[in-house]
């Protein structure tokens, strides 16, 4: 037992030493923080040395104005190139925290220990009007043996032709496949479309949506309802189901719905309306009658020379 | 239908019987304008007061008058004009010479039916003086308080055009009145019959048919009214869609609109549409009474960007939008 606390105890100790090695806070002054690192520790001689130097502090990015920001000077180093970055967060209290980053790219001389010296970073408080300063650590890296350029695995020009190939053609079949299953589909609904009229479509609906043996009544004359106005909707090109039944019924005569159909909505939607807003109780009977006026009223409309039909 | 519905029902078909015979008594003197006949009624029996707007020699005062001459109630018809003080609106204290003492000579405002013609010609102070006496229903005069006589109803007018020294009237207090209505011109076959009725009788006149007792008793059956929930739900759904249009579909408008309708509109709008259902003779609200009085309801509740008015857009596009946008229950 008290082995395995040792040995925990140990590795904690550890790994918070290598976090240490790896990100240095080096200056905590007022509520700007100044933070460098290096990607890695050991760096190839054929690979490039990261530095990251980080401001950040809570508040608005204007917060600082950054007035001097030099390259480090550097030992069995040399510098490659840089770039900046401003990033906002959030704060877990609600608020915002502003990061500026400075990236250098160092290439390595010669196998050993190089280093970065430590950065003075001159910056402005914008809200006091006074200057301060940050000065970063100084940073070692021990460069190592170059790696070998190209990595291990060595593939010949031929095989690679040959897989270019395969994949050329994998997906040029894949395009064409996707190509004539979508040409099949379409031409399946369109042959659907042509043979379905809207009646035809409302009155399969008609069957295979609204049931008679339901627990609610109300609810399937609700959907009854609903299916007549979107018949509509879609015949004559028209918001039925945002219309009172009476505007419903106004539309459907200046687009020269039959009086007999007419009637029989007129009928329709007063008897739907006292079970819908009146509290009247629908029997069984009368949802089958309502249900047979709804498919007349599509058969009618199926009718060759309707008139009034898509003005 | 349910036995209490049922009940409703009936009792409305016989206490609404007077609603066909008042506008056929109007129509005596009044040609055509049903639409402002009927939602005069509805203000009447839902105790809510109308804004009238409508260019001038449209009858409003004359159809107030036949209206108020029809209920056997006291008409007074106050032109609102700059120099119009609070005083000559709900009255003020007069000194007696001959006994030394203050009495109170109350204004026109204590009446049964106002026409306060032309509202917006008057300064705030009147105008508040006005809005007060239609919220509280009493007026105080020095120390005494007066309690306005029931039924009291305020119709005041505007006319859209002429905006030059007028004082229009703040969103607050536009939204006490529970009607805005936008009067329009007759038909061409009604300015016929205009023609013909004033050139052959000098003074029409309409007989009396109901009193004031029977009105407030009418209020009450109004109460009565069913309004099922899938209507109230409906009602709520206009008016958050004038708040929130996104939500509804109606992303157009969401930069059209600085304020939507208050809670006031759908208070009103639900008793309109239980006073539309009434004169229809109808016990239970459908859709279409809230679809009727929509409009009516949420003109003046509606606050419009600068956007809109830049596009040339109304508040009645807008409510069009939004009442063909909704889905009906």
């Amino acid at each position: 037992m008290i082995v395995r606390y040792l040995s925990l105890t140990f590795f904690i100790f550890f790994f918070a030493t290598i976090g240490l090695a790896q990100d240095s806070v080096d200056s905590i002054q007022s509520d700007i923080r100044l933070r460098t690192f290096i990607e890695n520790e050991e760096v190839p001689l054929n690979r490039e040395v990261v530095f990251h130097v980080e401001l950040e502090w809570k508040g608005d990015l204007n917060k600082y104005k950054i007035s001097e920001f030099p390259e480090p000077a550097v030992s069995n180093l040399t510098l490659r190139g840089s770039g900046s970055s401003n990033k906002v967060n959030s704060a877990p209290d609600g608020g915002t925290i502003s990061i500026k980053r400075r990236t250098f790219y160092f290439r390595p001389l010669e196998i050993g220990m190089a280093y970065i010296e430590g950065v003075t970073i001159i910056y402005e408080d914008t809200y006091l009007q006074h200057r301060e300063s940050l000065i970063s650590d100084r940073v070692g890296i021990k460069i190592i043996d170059p790696l070998p350029e190209g990595g291990n695995i060595k593939i010949s020009p031929t095989w690679l032709y040959i897989i270019l190939i395969i994949i050329i053609l994998s997906v040029s079949l894949l395009f064409l496949l996707r190509y004539r299953q979508r040409k099949r589909e379409e031409e399946l609904e369109a042959l659907a479309q042509k043979k379905e009229t809207v009646e035809e479509k409302y009155l399969r609906l008609l069957k295979e949506t609204i049931h008679f043996n339901t627990d609610n009544i109300k609810d399937s004359l609700s959907d009854l309802s609903h299916l007549i106005n979107g018949y509509f909707s879609e015949k004559y090109h028209f918001p039925a189901s945002n219309l009172s039944s009476e505007q419903v019924i106004e539309v459907l005569q200046e687009k020269g719905l039959t009086q007999e159909s007419l009637t029989r909505l007129n009928e329709f939607y007063k008897s739907t309306n006292l079970v819908k807003f009146a509290g009247e109780s629908v029997t069984d009977a009368d949802f089958h009658r309502l249900y047979d006026t709804v498919e007349l009223i599509l058969e009618s409309q199926k009718l060759p020379f309707t008139e009034g039909e898509d003005k | 239908m349910n036995p209490d519905i049922k009940a409703i029902n009936e009792k409305i078909v016989k206490e609404s019987e007077f609603v066909e015979k008042i506008i056929k008594e109007v129509g005596k003197v009044i040609v055509g304008q049903t639409y402002m006949i009927e939602r005069l009624l509805i203000g009447l029996l839902c105790n809510g007061h109308i804004l009238l707007e409508g260019v001038p020699g449209l009858a409003k005062t004359l159809t107030v008058r036949t209206l108020s001459s029809i209920i056997k109630t006291k008409f007074q018809r106050i032109q609102f004009t700059p120099d119009l003080l609070p005083a000559d609106l709900i009255g003020t204290l007069i000194y007696n010479q001959r006994d030394g003492k203050f009495t109170t000579k109350k204004g026109p405002i204590f009446s049964n039916l106002i026409l306060a013609d032309e509202i917006n010609r008057s300064p705030a102070k009147v105008q508040s003086a006005l809005l007060e006496a239609m919220q509280e229903r009493q007026v105080t005069i020095s120390e005494n308080t007066f309690t306005l006589e029931d039924p009291f109803l305020v119709l005041a007018t505007q006319n859209p055009i002429e905006q030059e020294g007028t004082y229009p009237l703040p969103e607050a207090q536009v939204d006490r009145f529970m009607l805005k209505l936008s009067i329009g011109y007759p038909s061409p076959d009604e300015e016929l019959e205009i023609i013909r009725r004033v050139i052959k009788t000098d003074e029409l006149k309409a007989d009396p048919i109901i009193t004031p007792q029977e009105i407030i008793h009418a209020r009450n059956v109004v109460k009565e009214v069913y309004i099922d929930e899938k209507i109230e739900k409906y009602i709520v759904d206009i008016v958050f869609a004038t708040r929130d249009p996104e939500k509804y579909g109606l992303s157009e408008l969401k930069d059209l609109i600085n304020y939507g309708a208050s809670p006031r509109a759908s208070i009103y709008l639900a008793l309109a549409a239980k006073g539309h259902a009434f004169l229809r003779g109808r016990g239970y609200v459908t859709p279409e009474d809230v679809r009727s009085v929509g409009m009516d309801v949420m003109r003046h509740r509606i606050i419009l960007s600068y956007e809109a008015e830049a596009e040339e857009v109304g508040t009645e596009d807008v409510i069009r939008k939004v009442l063909n946008r909704v889905e009906v229950p």
